[in-house]
């Protein structure tokens, strides 16, 4: 794993401290608090790509037939590509009685008073669905290009066996065959990449964010005539938020994934 | 109402309306005052129906010579209606008739042999003693055997005039129509003068010539059993019938299916090493594909109009050429180099003949065709017409256009038509649906832009017609029955769109209106029907307005679905109709419904076989034609409806948006060639020598392939 250092990131949010504070009151703690920010980056060591596999049929026999050699194929084809770290992974079975488009809209035409349509049930279908995840581990070792080429092969291998892949997967799979257009269109990215060890690039973030708020709190001790003790205590605080809303050490874009923590640390002032 | 025992079940007569109860007394089907929401067969008239209700009542009184006075206005009656039977089939008046007679009590038997003996007897002398028996013709003698066998079946010599009606009927060539006659008389006939281990092989050897291949199997069975060593004459000799039936049974055929397959090379094709062409032709480039697509977009088709331009052309080929027919233009490509050798008209044609033939409800898939008749050097293209000639009709106040399909023979090397349906006399029917192509004669299906010598005026009456592929004149009209055009998402009017198919002697008319009929083509009749409940329709266009409420679906348009298909495999007739949720398996010797099942609407037949029939839509399913089971089932991404597979043994190739499928029909997997082409929907597939060729929307590209 690869490390950057922190810096150049730094935010100036620098508490004022009221005379007498250094000895602590009541209502300011005593030494001195600063916030720092610490970011640590790395390469992705985990490809997920979200898929549905799905029968359906309006016998629930054929609905599982249909679902079981689907399933079958895909997972032959997937495993038969010998792909190192590839693995599939299961999030668990639904058995679904899928919304029928066309029922859907002879209730609107009932609803809007068009006269002789009936909203009976006329077909029925059952749905088993698997949502499943592919997942790539050692991404971090293989070059960008050979990177791209493995999760392309992996998609084109899946869709040619009927495997429906992305986040929205498990809607289009229930949906009629312009609505999935639909969905298919408006849904994000289907690949996301994490990293292998969040843990481990967050403690090199906190380091980062530790050394700052070190530097900071030096510089204030200095301007203040003071000299800097010891940590008497860190909160944590939230870190900004992606307005992707991802996860923490995951992305949607293939790059360098970044960790950011922001440390709220209060520093004793030695007499 | 009347309940008359018979062999086929319990005849209820209620007014105009028969019914059929089954042993368990459940009603199998009510023919009469049903709402008509799909196709309608020619049922017998209300005079008819009439004489055969009083017939039935006297019967059942046992005042026999009132019943057998009203028999004459049925036996005389020239009428070729077909009479309701159980779980929907509809079976000729006659046979119907027969059926009944045989029926009676024996003492109705007794009476009817008091009352008609003398005649029977004397016609039957006329006949053996004619001295010349070919006067007038075999069709006649068939015909006037058929008149007294009809009328006479249960008199006492009713077993001989049978046997003649078989033996004419054999050499006429109406094999089934003759082991129907032995069957009969060895079924129903009471009172057997004739050696029945002779009738036995007869039917045998003619239930062989008409390939019914079950009812042979279990004749010679019988025969085996209960009659070992027997010979029968044939011509001067006695042959032993035990290894005459053996040799016959050595020509059972092959399934097939209602769309042609190419099955030239018995060996499976293995892929291309690599996806670079041999060749490439472009049919329609990056500009002309757009201005299709804005043209379909402007007709007020909405999502649906693409449809129509992601469907490629229909396409025949030979060893020398490529032929296709898109749009009503036709076109060769050299199998060889992949150069455009002729056309009928120019590309700049297609988005006008594109927004005629969406004016006329036009299906690209199902409203056109070409066929092949390589020994003569000649193709046939089938498509909308472009002529101003069609007719605007008024059906209680819908007005319903008359698409009109047209018909054109041009040589395979290029040049003016040879002829075209719109000169030889064919100008006064709409052609619609997929012709079939049968030696020199094409059988199609119309319906008639004017009245018809001999039928009704009922423009919405479909036909099947045999054309003299030499000529394209008419050779007969058959009618077949009443359709009911449908509505597409446009509030059109839109035909349905029949499929033939030719096994034996029959052509089975799926008539893509909830109704499958079955022409003897030899006879030139309707042996009998069968009529199921339609698929929900968004609306009728011809629906009387006080129509109860009927179960009805909004359409929305499905670019996966495949047309009508059929199949035909030992264990029956298959049929599955557009947008049906439902497939049918028909016993076409029994003429019975063996079982129906519910299937991805959007799929279609692509291939049958002894035990298995395979639809393909979104996935290729594979089911089990004696358990109905579905045996396995795989996806296939890219396929729609514009699709055309090939079947080579037990290998199915299929050529989707994604490339090229290899589907093992044994177990359902898969491998997949991308191919060259990536902008296209997919298409249609055909091995010609040594090279792969893909049609698609866009080009025709052939691979080669690797050495066997």
């Amino acid at each position: 794993m690869r490390l950057s250092s922190a810096g150049g990131m730094i935010l100036m949010q620098i508490l004022f401290l009221a005379p007498g504070a250094l000895a602590g009151t009541d209502d300011m703690p005593a030494g001195i608090t600063v916030v720092g920010q610490g970011i640590a980056s790395a390469r992705p060591g985990i490809v997920e790509i979200p898929a549905t596999v799905t029968g359906d049929g309006e016998l629930a026999a054929d609905a599982s037939i249909r679902y079981r050699d689907a399933r079958r194929r895909v997972v032959e084809a997937i495993e038969g590509l010998k792909i190192e770290g590839l693995s599939i992974e299961s999030s668990g079975v639904t058995v679904t009685q899928p919304q029928d488009p066309a029922m859907q809209q002879m209730r609107l035409a009932a609803a809007a008073g068009v006269a002789n349509v009936s909203t009976d049930p006329v077909r029925q279908k059952v749905a088993v669905t698997e949502q499943l995840r592919l997942v790539l581990k050692g991404a971090d070792k293989m070059e960008t290009q050979k990177l791209l080429e493995t999760l392309l092969k992996v998609l084109d291998v899946g869709r040619d066996n009927g495997l429906q892949v992305g986040a929205g997967a498990e809607l289009q799979a229930a949906a009629g065959p312009s609505q999935g257009v639909m969905i298919q269109s408006i849904q994000p990215s289907i690949v996301t990449y994490r990293l292998a060890d969040v843990a481990g690039v967050r403690d090199q973030a906190y380091r980062s964010a530790v050394e700052d708020a070190r530097t900071r709190a030096a510089r204030l001790a200095e301007a203040s005539g003071l000299k800097l003790g010891r940590v008497m205590a860190i909160r944590e605080q939230p870190a900004a938020t992606d307005v992707r809303a991802e996860g923490e050490g995951e992305s949607s874009l293939l790059g360098q994934i970044s960790v950011r923590v922001k440390l709220s640390v209060q520093f004793e002032i030695v007499r | 109402m009347v309940a008359i025992p018979s062999t086929f079940g319990q005849l209820i007569v209620n007014g105009g309306n028969f019914i059929v109860l089954n042993a368990n007394g459940q009603a199998m089907i009510d023919m009469g005052g049903a709402t008509a929401t799909g196709f309608t067969v020619r049922k017998v008239s209300a005079p008819i129906a009439d004489a055969m209700e009083e017939f039935a009542r006297y019967s059942e009184k046992g005042e026999w010579e009132k019943a057998f006075a009203t028999l004459p206005s049925v036996t005389d009656s020239p009428t070729s209606g077909l009479v309701a039977g159980a779980d929907g089939f509809y079976m000729p008046l006659r046979t119907r008739f027969r059926q009944l007679l045989a029926g009676v009590s024996p003492a109705g038997r007794e009476a009817y042999r008091i009352f008609n003996d003398a005649q029977a007897a004397q016609a039957l002398s006329e006949l053996e003693n004619a001295t010349d028996p070919d006067s007038g013709g075999v069709a006649n003698e068939v015909a006037r055997l058929q008149e007294l066998f009809d009328k006479y079946f249960i008199t006492t010599v009713g077993d001989r005039i049978g046997d003649r009606l078989g033996d004419a009927k054999y050499e006429a060539g109406d094999f089934a129509g003759a082991a129907e006659v032995w069957e009969s008389i060895l079924t129903d006939f009471p009172d057997l003068t004739l050696p029945a281990q002779r009738l036995h092989a007869k039917r045998a050897i003619a239930l062989a010539r008409a390939r019914r291949w079950d009812d042979f199997k279990v004749e010679q069975a019988y025969i085996r059993d209960k009659f070992p060593g027997m010979t029968t004459r044939l011509g001067t000799k006695d042959v032993p019938v035990g290894p005459l039936l053996e040799e016959m049974a050595t020509s059972m055929p092959a399934a097939g299916t209602a769309r042609p397959v190419d099955g030239s090379g018995p060996l499976p094709i293995r892929f291309p090493t690599s996806d670079t062409p041999l060749w490439q032709c472009i049919v329609t480039d990056d500009q002309l594909q757009a201005e299709l697509d804005r043209t379909a977009r402007l007709t007020g088709l909405g999502n649906s109009a693409n449809l129509l331009t992601m469907v490629g052309p229909q396409v025949a080929a030979d060893d020398e050429r490529i032929y296709l027919n898109w749009f009503g233009i036709g076109m060769a490509i050299d199998a060889q180099t992949g150069k455009m050798l002729w056309r009928t008209g120019p590309f700049s044609d297609l988005t006008s003949k594109l927004q005629t033939a969406v004016s006329m409800g036009f299906d690209p898939v199902e409203d056109q065709a070409i066929l092949l008749l390589p020994e003569k050097g000649r193709l046939i293209l089938v498509g909308p017409s472009q002529s101003t000639r069609s007719v605007v009709q008024a059906n209680g106040g819908v007005v319903v256009r008359a698409g009109s399909g047209q018909m054109a023979m041009y040589p395979t090397t290029g040049g003016k038509a040879v002829w075209s349906s719109e000169t030889t006399g064919l100008t006064t029917w709409s052609l619609i649906g997929t012709p079939l192509l049968d030696g020199d004669t094409i059988y199609i299906a119309a319906r008639s832009l004017v009245p018809v010598a001999g039928s009704s005026s009922n423009t919405m009456e479909m036909n099947l017609l045999a054309v003299d592929a030499n000529n394209g004149r008419l050779l007969w009209p058959l009618p077949l029955g009443t359709m009911t055009s449908q509505l597409n998402n446009r509030g059109q009017a839109v035909m349905p769109k029949p499929m033939l198919l030719r096994a034996g002697e029959m052509i089975y008319v799926q008539t893509g209106n909830s109704a499958v009929v079955a022409v003897n083509a030899q006879a030139r009749r309707v042996e009998w029907a069968y009529c199921f409940a339609p698929p929900a329709q968004q609306g009728q266009a011809n629906q009387p307005a006080n129509a109860p409420v009927v179960r009805a679906v909004y359409q929305q348009v499905d670019p996966l679905q495949f047309p009508s298909s059929m199949a035909i495999s030992p264990a029956g007739l298959l049929v599955k109709d557009r947008s049906s949720a439902t497939l049918h398996l028909i016993d076409v010797d029994h003429r019975s419904l063996k079982w129906t099942r519910p299937v991805d609407s959007s799929s279609a037949i692509a291939a049958a076989d002894e035990t298995s029939v395979y639809l393909l839509g979104r996935q290729l399913d594979c089911i089990d034609l004696g358990t109905k089971d579905l045996r396995w089932s795989s996806k296939t991404p890219g396929v729609f409806g514009g699709t055309d597979p090939l079947v080579i043994g037990s290998r199915m190739y299929v050529f989707g948006a994604r490339g090229i499928y290899d589907l093992d029909l044994t177990s359902g997997q898969a491998k997949i060639f991308y191919g060259w082409e990536r902008d296209s929907f997919g298409g249609t597939i055909r091995r010609v020598g040594d090279k792969l060729i893909c049609i698609s929307n866009r080009s025709v590209t052939a691979y080669p392939l690797p050495a066997q």
